[in-house]
């Protein structure tokens, strides 16, 4: 269940909405429209209609941003106060985008609203999958805090590998499942897009801030030499001027196949692969990394160590590298705790002299044997293999840095 | 010179007997749908009077138009950034209220009525919301002056009138009116196209009509705000806006277009303008008291062989330059010059012209109730019932000369054709009044015959259009009424 939701289903959704959409622009471009209800109803869209677009973009970009950026992103937000700014804005527009769509659902609910009468099934649909998305946005920064944080190390992993064709939902499965039903419906979202107004979204006319206030459109060419008129035709010479091309029906029509052309190739390209994953003929790599010396590892300590993941990213960067606890129990027996709380993946830190891993986000702590304190951890932290081999200690890697598996 | 062609008409102002037929004829033809109900490309006013929507020449609140900032011209509805910014709600939106709210009525609570003691009656259902409603506002609310303490009384073109002007034009004895027929002046220089985010409307090519994209369009709603007109309007059906199409499918077949056709009083003239795209900016960037004669001169010569020659450079096939020559419309603004654009201060050229209405012929009348009847032949100019001012507020962007010369050609004129055919003048005053109305008794012959005595197609020259190059003419666009004659290749029902 919970791949199809984190895996299959996200791939439906976008090749739906990939899909669809261009065979709308195509096909039916007439019903592309932002199907405004301004005409009449104007009082409550004002509050609905700005509070809402302005907080929404706001609110994607940052969603956006994080996730196309998520080494400087990691730099941004490790600074507390920072952070803390962060949150507290995107709380903020957080409400002030609920506000909005409140508003647009509560002026279309009256029996006599104008605006009701101008809403198609589809809208009540989508109104109340970006109402709910809305709410949950908020409930998540409200109540489970830290989102900024923990964004990076749960869905921001997950949706890369939905990107690079590589998925794994290993770090959102095990997240509390109101969060959960915030990732559904954002896909459900992008879902709903080519079946409803959304589609006005990649309409958004950018071009007119350069283009020339003026559009002449001429039917044929108007330096084209001119035809001879009917009643002078005894007049024509034998050679008759050649035949009008009729070029934009053509180029209408070889634009529709291009179109459709564009359509299948990228339907393809996201198809097959998630396809071919859920058939189970692509397995996540596990190697092997040198983490040193096993002499330069004290008995009875735990140390921080870090190693290259086994199918990073080419523009990870830094993040490439990922972390884990390794602590040495006897001449020959090493333990290693993966570094994300079990909880929503925050980076735990070992406390030598409270002999406990501790989290910062929301106070969950481990035991020495990664075993639950206290806190809200489901489970215990999770463990690495380790290997000797030829006096170099050696980690398993797993293909992201996974909390829960 | 960059000579184009424009599709142009007149409106003969003082024919129109304000019956609505016109209205009538574009409805049935093109805005009887769901969406549109609500809609009247082409709609008739009593003036003086708030018209429809209500107030919409008050550019202060509708910012509709240009404006000619630091000597550059730029719409008054916002910059580019700010129209974008304003995508999602557009503050300077006419709202349903200020057209008026479309309703039908309940009509099988009467045909299907049981028998019984009292009469049925039917309930007025809206349009838009198909619950009963009440009827505060229609069509031509204020039709024949109806209501004049809220609707004339408040026109924006009787402001800068002094008080006295004011009052008297309301009391009941000085009562004044005429009819304003309006629709899309297909400018040379739309606002509407200029304010369209998504470039969805545009000027034709071929003839200057304008258009909007229906497959392009995608309901930004700054077409309405840009127009100071008011003449594109938004379909809340299908969500794209919507406006007057000349009737072009009946053009391109040689037809006139359904409003014209139908005019009982005979008062439009059809026909082709030339005109120099080259000087469209200069011409918009006039003074406000220059701009009436700025766009006469943009307008070309037919005759000119320079002008003819430029024409045929641009693709002008030698049928339309022909037309340019027959054109009524030609006549009346360039030649003669008695036909002047609506509110030409708006800066968008409009394309339309109107005649003004000679129906002050009586002055004023003095305090005992007497009308001056000197015998000074336009002494009643100064004090005609309806204000020149007024006139010059509405055709000549305030400029009260051009509005004076034209209605002493007008009356010279009358008084012409009157000493012609009942006597009562000498010849010697006759010369006299020709002198100062600064015409000649070959123009006033002309005026007359073109006025009065005209055939169909002396009113209406329609210039022939090349099916086999034209892509909009073979489009099927009459298939069903509903299909809106627009291109339509689905229904015009709105998207999921």
């Amino acid at each position: 269940m919970q791949t199809f939701f984190f895996v299959a289903f996200p791939y439906i959704a976008l090749i739906l909405a990939v899909g669809v959409g261009l065979y709308r622009y195509f096909a039916r471009r007439f019903t592309y429209s932002s199907l405004s209800s301004e005409l009449v109803e104007k009082k409550y869209l004002f509050w609905g209609s700005v509070s809402w677009h302005y907080g929404i973009t706001l609110i994607l970009l940052a969603h956006l941003l994080v996730a196309l950026l998520p080494a400087p992103s990691r730099l941004v937000l490790g600074n507390h106060t920072r952070l803390v700014v962060l949150e507290l804005t995107g709380i903020g527009l957080g409400l002030y985008c609920l506000f909005g769509i409140v508003a647009l659902i509560a002026r279309r609910l009256p029996n006599k609203s104008a605006a009701r009468s101008v809403t198609s099934p589809m809208d009540w649909i989508l109104l109340l999958a970006l109402g709910y998305q809305a709410f949950s946005g908020v409930g998540i920064a409200m109540f489970e805090r830290w989102g900024a944080a923990w964004y990076l190390n749960t869905a921001v992993p997950w949706l890369w590998s939905l990107a690079i064709l590589h998925p794994n939902a290993a770090t959102v499965t095990g997240l509390p499942f109101f969060i959960q039903t915030h990732f559904i419906n954002g896909f459900l979202v992008i879902l709903l897009f080519p079946f409803t107004r959304l589609v006005h979204v990649v309409s958004l006319p950018l071009e007119y801030l350069w283009r020339p206030y003026q559009v002449v459109i001429w039917n044929r060419d108007p330096r084209r030499k001119q035809l001879p008129c009917p009643c002078q035709a005894s007049a024509v010479p034998a050679s008759a001027p050649p035949p009008l091309e009729p070029t934009d029906e053509k180029r209408r029509r070889s634009l529709t196949r291009i179109g459709i052309l564009v359509g299948g190739i990228s339907a393809a390209i996201v198809g097959i692969p998630s396809l071919a994953f859920l058939l189970g003929l692509r397995k996540a790599p596990r190697e092997w990394r040198p983490l040193g010396a096993v002499d330069s590892f004290p008995v009875g300590q735990t140390v921080e160590v870090s190693f290259a993941d086994a199918s990073p990213l080419p523009w990870a960067g830094v993040t490439a590298k990922t972390a884990a606890w390794l602590r040495r129990d006897g001449p020959a027996q090493f333990t290693a705790f993966s570094i994300n709380c079990t909880h929503l993946g925050c980076p735990v830190r070992w406390l030598p002299t409270a002999n406990l891993f501790m989290c910062p986000c929301h106070g969950g702590v481990f035991y020495k044997d990664g075993t639950v304190a206290s806190g809200p951890p489901p489970k215990p932290l999770v463990t690495y293999p380790v290997r000797l081999n030829k006096g170099i200690v050696e980690i398993l890697t797993s293909p992201v840095p996974i909390t829960t598996v | 010179m960059n000579v184009r062609v424009q599709v142009s008409m007149v409106f003969h102002l003082d024919k129109c007997i304000g019956c609505h037929t016109c209205s009538l004829a574009c409805k049935n033809l093109w805005t009887s749908r769901p969406g549109a109900e609500y809609m009247w490309w082409n709609n008739v006013e009593t003036k003086p009077g708030t018209g429809y929507p209500t107030l919409y020449e008050d550019q202060d609140e509708y910012h509709g138009g240009w404006e000619v900032k630091d000597g550059k011209l730029q719409l008054k509805l916002n910059t580019r950034a700010g129209e974008l910014l304003n995508i999602s709600y557009n503050p300077r939106l006419p709202a349903l209220d200020d057209y008026y709210e479309p309703w039908t009525y309940s009509y099988d609570d009467v045909t299907n009525a049981p028998p019984q003691d009292d009469q049925p009656v039917f309930k007025p259902i809206s349009s838009v919301t198909g619950k009963e409603m009440d009827i505060e506002a229609g069509p031509n609310w204020d039709d024949d002056l109806g209501g004049s303490g809220i609707y004339a009384a408040n026109d924006p073109n009787l402001a800068s009138l002094p008080d006295q002007q004011r009052e008297q034009l309301l009391s009941v004895e000085r009562i004044v009116y005429f009819y304003l027929p309006r629709m899309c002046n297909h400018c040379v220089n739309p606002s509407c196209v200029a304010a369209c985010p998504s470039g969805a409307i545009y000027k034709r090519g071929e003839d200057g009509i304008v258009l909007v994209s229906q497959e392009k369009c995608r309901g930004w709603r700054m077409c309405v705000s840009g127009c100071p007109y008011k003449k594109v309007y938004f379909n809340w059906e299908t969500g794209k806006a919507e406006k007057c199409i000349l009737c072009y499918p009946r053009l391109e077949t040689g037809q006139a277009p359904a409003c014209m056709h139908s005019c009982p009083g005979r008062i439009r003239y059809l026909g082709v303008l030339l005109y120099d795209a080259d000087r469209i900016e200069e011409t918009a960037l006039h003074a406000d008291n220059e701009l009436v004669d700025a766009q006469r001169e943009m307008i070309l010569d037919p005759f000119d062989p320079e002008v003819i020659r430029q024409a045929k450079a641009n693709g002008v096939e030698d049928h339309v330059i022909e037309s340019a020559q027959k054109s009524p419309v030609f006549k009346f603004v360039k030649k003669w010059k008695i036909a002047l654009p609506f509110h030409p201060e708006f800066r968008t050229l409009p394309m339309l012209f109107y005649v003004p209405p000679l129906l002050p012929v009586t002055g004023t009348s003095n305090e005992e109730g007497l009308y001056d009847t000197s015998s000074d032949f336009f002494s009643s100019l100064e004090n005609a019932r309806l204000p020149i001012r007024y006139m010059a507020n509405l055709f000549a962007a305030g400029d009260e000369d051009q509005v004076i010369r034209i209605y002493k050609k007008m009356m010279a004129g009358r008084y012409f054709k009157r000493a012609q055919s009942v006597g009562g003048a000498e010849d010697a005053s006759i010369a006299e009044m020709l002198t100062e109305a600064a015409t000649t008794s070959e123009e006033l012959e002309e005026i007359y015959e073109l006025t009065t005595l005209a055939s169909f197609d002396e009113r209406f020259v329609i210039p022939p259009s090349s099916r086999e190059a034209a892509i909009e003419l073979v489009q099927i666009t009459l298939d069903r009424q509903e299909g809106g004659g627009m291109g339509f290749v689905h229904e015009p029902r709105r998207g999921l």
